[in-house]
């Protein structure tokens, strides 16, 4: 089954190859790819909006067949790029893939691969621990673990297969990769932010201490990496803009559409799909990392990490501590601002959809200042530790060639 | 989230080792009920889900009445029934005239108002059938699933460290270029630290499972044993019975359903007027049975006692149904040894208590004033899980269909237990349920969330509801509805009163599966 490389490369006869990324041209498959990280985000949001809104589903409802199609997709472009490398690759394709298994593809076809195939595993698995522990209610159990790496895993390959590209386009052609893995960077930070829906999504916890802290563990690792390794001018930016405006989109066209509660009890009647609420504003802190790296570069990497995560902290505090208040207003409550009324259909609605949450209080109702200051200074120790290993990732992936 | 396979399709190829949740009745978790919605007769069979969440299959048989929609909802007993979502319609199932299929979600564990509407030639009519909502199976992985599993997460194990190892050796490399060696042992240094991790985040999946199988089975595995005491008084045994806490205040849940035990503490009601119903059924001499109604001793409804009648000394299991205010129909259960009964005459704590030794030697049953109780159909030949035929026919010593008077309430009440004591049910003409649940549900209204304020209005009800009841039951028939849950042996005992005197009889039968 081996087949030898690069010795099998070498006998090959013929013209000096060109590589269909130097030459700018985007094959297919990095579309396909794209398009399946697309669907998997979206369909996961429509999915736990489905939950929050209907409350029960059935096995080919809307959004489980886009994440079906999804990882069909994946499958199907993944699968033939290894075979066609494998058996029938050009010179050129098969210089840029790594061996698996003695077949050859793309690293990030690879990636892909793997994460078709443990969303496969999960489905057996997922289908046996309902019979054992019950329907769906928690979103996170270990089938569903699974299930949602192999998802997250697919959009980090279709990342890697544009990253590849990316990095070994020329600088003339690199401008339409750069911008496609821009918006897999973007796809990246949807998908994290959204498997953290209930940490961090509520402009109601926006001033809470957990959410600084549970945001530093988590953005700033992409963020960093984005801005390290994107070859637009505004890499991080970019990725920050795109996933907003991805979730903005589907929470605005999710609100749209008819959905009526099927489970009880009912407390807040909707008639449409209940949205995500506004996204975070990543875009802002990507903006502030960018001009970090622009300014100061990314070369000594403690330091920049330092630096990063301040910058990710002032300017995550400062876009999130100042929009919450207006999110949660009654000024929101447009299908713009998606308000803070969309709630699921079980929610008795009160006050406190308006209010923030969790924060740290004394016993008169007054804010205590010193736990803020503590916790956000754990904060920034974990934003420091994300953005330490997002330049060490990036600083591997501005090398992948493959 | 997405599910890649149907559920109910693999639902079948899971090993079950099942494990009794003592409660509502024991090992038979099925609603049975037969009466009426409005004008229309008809007959509900509810299929409880072994797992929470999970889906009950609702049967609804409506034969008369030009039906044109048959409803269901599930309503938690404690959630307004204002604030539910719309009902499903139940669908026709083909081929069986007049019956109706829907399968709805049942998600707490405790008591449900399942409510069956049936829409007709006659506009429209409802009825409240209780449904108690438990986990009752605790599933085991069957071997070729786990095997199956296993390969297939080495498969993907082995592929994880294989992409670790070629992204760090390959990944990097200009196109073409071949791996140097500096790079391969990059490769295996990745693939030893990305082994490390892949063990730590398995091994942590496995913490997380087995807390998960940890929460069900302490759940599952909650007896509600009473504490009992036998004790003789002036030549005459006491059974003395206290209910404890933790059936009120201690129910281990597992964490994700804190809040939503079996229906938290709530007062229990009079069922026929009585407060507990006790069966005896005994063990070393299995034709022994008493049906007794011992008498609260404490003003908690925690104590309870009773005389026990002429039973021969020995073991025996006992089943004590109590309703609560939330309408879940309970049964807990316990064990005693009998001393011999002393010579004096025996008398019985409440005049509705019954007993019996002895076992009819086929399809019909001699009562004591020589009329007869016949099995009709016989009870040879039944299978498990369908309609049991529990048809019976009193006739008197002439041969003429006897007249029966009400006995707690009801035409006649039948008791249901498999010889190895993991069966027991108390069955009406009504099916398996409670009538006290059936009214409580029924009655509940949003004020009720005080504990204690539904009861008391219940306690009112039953005593005025006695006086419009019907004096005798003409026709000598009874049916009761119910399926036998498993294969086994099982001994079915019937009690009707007739001229004043409850009258029991009790057949023996085996089940196929």
């Amino acid at each position: 089954m081996a087949i030898p490389f690069p010795e099998r490369l070498h006998s090959r006869a013929g013209p000096q190859p060109v590589d269909r990324a130097r030459a700018g041209i985007i094959p297919w498959t990095i579309y396909a790819v794209t398009f399946a990280a697309t669907a998997i985000v979206c369909g996961l949001i429509w999915d736990i909006s489905w939950h929050r809104s209907i409350g029960r589903d059935k096995f080919l409802n809307p959004a489980h067949i886009t994440e079906y199609i999804a990882a069909v997709v994946t499958g199907i472009s993944c699968g033939y790029l290894a075979f066609k490398t494998t058996w029938w690759g050009t010179t050129d394709e098969r210089a840029v893939s790594v061996q698996f298994w003695g077949f050859r593809a793309p690293l990030g076809a690879w990636v892909c691969t793997w994460g078709a195939l443990s969303m496969l595993v999960s489905a057996p698995f997922d289908n046996w621990w309902h019979a054992a522990y019950g329907l769906d209610i928690e979103i996170l159990t270990p089938p569903h673990t699974l299930l949602l790496l192999g998802m997250t895993t697919i959009v980090i390959g279709a990342m890697m297969m544009v990253l590849a590209a990316q990095n070994r386009a020329s600088d003339e052609s690199s401008g339409d990769f750069s911008t496609l893995y821009a918006y897999a960077g973007g796809c990246l930070l949807l998908m994290v932010a959204t498997a953290l829906l209930s940490q961090t999504a509520l402009p109601n916890g926006w001033r809470s201490v957990d959410f600084y802290k549970v945001s530093a563990m988590a953005y700033p690792v992409v963020l960093v990496m984005m801005a390290r390794t994107g070859k637009t001018k505004w890499p991080a930016t970019q990725a920050g803009a795109f996933m907003m405006l991805l979730s903005w989109g589907m929470s605005f066209i999710l609100q749209f559409a008819p959905a009526t509660p099927r489970l009880g009890p009912v407390y807040n009647p909707i008639t449409h799909f209940v949205a995500a609420p506004f996204p975070l504003l990543m875009v802002v802190s990507g903006f502030a990392l960018d001009l970090l790296v622009k300014r100061f570069g990314t070369t000594r990497g403690w330091r920049f990490s330092l630096a990063a995560a301040v910058v990710f902290m002032v300017s995550w505090i400062a876009a999130h501590w100042t929009a919450s208040a207006f999110l949660l207003s009654s000024a929101a409550e447009n299908p713009v601002f998606f308000g803070p009324s969309q709630f699921d259909y079980n929610v008795r609605l009160g006050p406190f959809v308006h209010q923030f949450w969790n924060q740290p209080r004394d016993a008169t109702g007054n804010l205590v200042f010193s736990a803020y200051a503590a916790g956000l200074g754990i904060a920034t120790l974990y934003a420091f530790i994300s953005a330490r290993f997002g330049l060490w990732f990036g600083n591997w992936m501005v090398k992948v060639r493959r | 989230m997405a599910h890649l396979i149907g559920r109910r399709a693999a639902a079948i190829t899971f090993a079950t080792g099942l494990i009794l949740l003592l409660s509502g009745h024991i090992g038979s978790p099925d609603t049975w009920f037969e009466g009426t919605a409005g004008p229309y007769p008809v007959q509900v069979v509810v299929r409880n889900p072994t797992v929470l969440p999970g889906q009950a299959q609702v049967t609804v048989k409506v034969t008369q009445g030009g039906v044109t929609t048959v409803e269901v909802s599930p309503i938690f007993w404690n959630t307004d029934p204002k604030s539910q979502p719309a009902p499903d319609v139940a669908q026709p199932v083909p081929g069986q005239a007049g019956t109706y299929a829907a399968d709805v979600w049942l998600i707490l564990p405790g008591s449900y108002n399942l409510t069956v509407a049936v829409t007709g030639r006659e506009g429209r009519g409802t009825v409240v059938v209780p449904v108690v909502a438990q986990v009752t199976q605790l599933l085991t992985m069957q071997r070729p699933l786990g095997i199956t599993l296993a390969i297939m997460g080495l498969f993907l194990f082995v592929g994880a460290l294989t992409l670790f190892g070629a992204a760090a050796r390959e990944g990097v490399m200009a196109p073409g270029e071949e791996p140097t060696p500096r790079r391969r042992t990059m490769g295996r240094v990745v693939m030893a630290a990305g082994t490390l991790l892949l063990c730590m985040g398995l091994w942590g999946g496995k913490a997380w499972w087995d807390s998960t199988e940890q929460g069900i089975r302490r759940y599952l595995e909650t007896p509600f044993v009473i504490p009992s005491a036998i004790s003789v008084e002036n030549g005459t045994r006491v059974l003395e019975l206290k209910l404890p806490d933790t059936l009120f205040s201690a129910t281990p849940v597992p964490r994700r359903r804190r809040g939503a035990r079996l229906g938290g503490w709530s007062p229990l009601l009079p069922d026929h007027g009585k407060m507990m119903h006790l069966f005896v059924l005994g063990i070393d001499r299995p034709e022994s049975f008493a049906h007794l109604h011992p008498i609260v001793s404490d003003s908690f409804n925690t104590s309870f006692r009773t005389v026990v009648p002429s039973l021969p000394a020995g073991r025996y299991r006992f089943f004590a149904d109590v309703v609560h205010e939330s309408g879940w129909a309970q049964t807990m259960i316990g064990e005693i040894e009998l001393p011999a009964p002393s010579n004096l005459p025996q008398v019985p704590a409440d005049s509705d208590d019954a007993w019996y030794d002895g076992v009819a030697p086929g399809d019909s049953a001699t009562l004591s004033d020589g009329s007869h109780l016949v099995w009709q159909g016989g009870r040879l030949g039944k299978r498990a899980t369908i309609d049991a035929g529990l048809n019976f026919a009193i006739t008197d010593p002439k041969g003429a269909r006897a007249t029966i008077e009400p006995y707690l309430g009801m035409a006649g009440h039948a008791v249901v237990a498999r010889e190895d004591g993991k069966v027991f049910v108390h069955l009406h003409p009504a099916g398996t349920i409670s009538m006290a649940a059936q009214q409580a549900l029924g009655l509940r209204q949003p004020g009720d969330s005080v504990a204690g304020a539904l009861a008391k209005r219940l306690a009112q009800l039953d005593r005025s509801a006695m006086v419009g009841m019907p004096t005798h039951f003409a026709d000598g028939m009874l049916h009761f509805p119910y399926a036998f849950p498993g294969p086994g042996t099982y001994r079915i005992w019937v009690q009707v009163r007739r001229g004043g005197k409850i009258e029991t009889a009790s057949f023996r039968t085996s089940i196929a599966p």
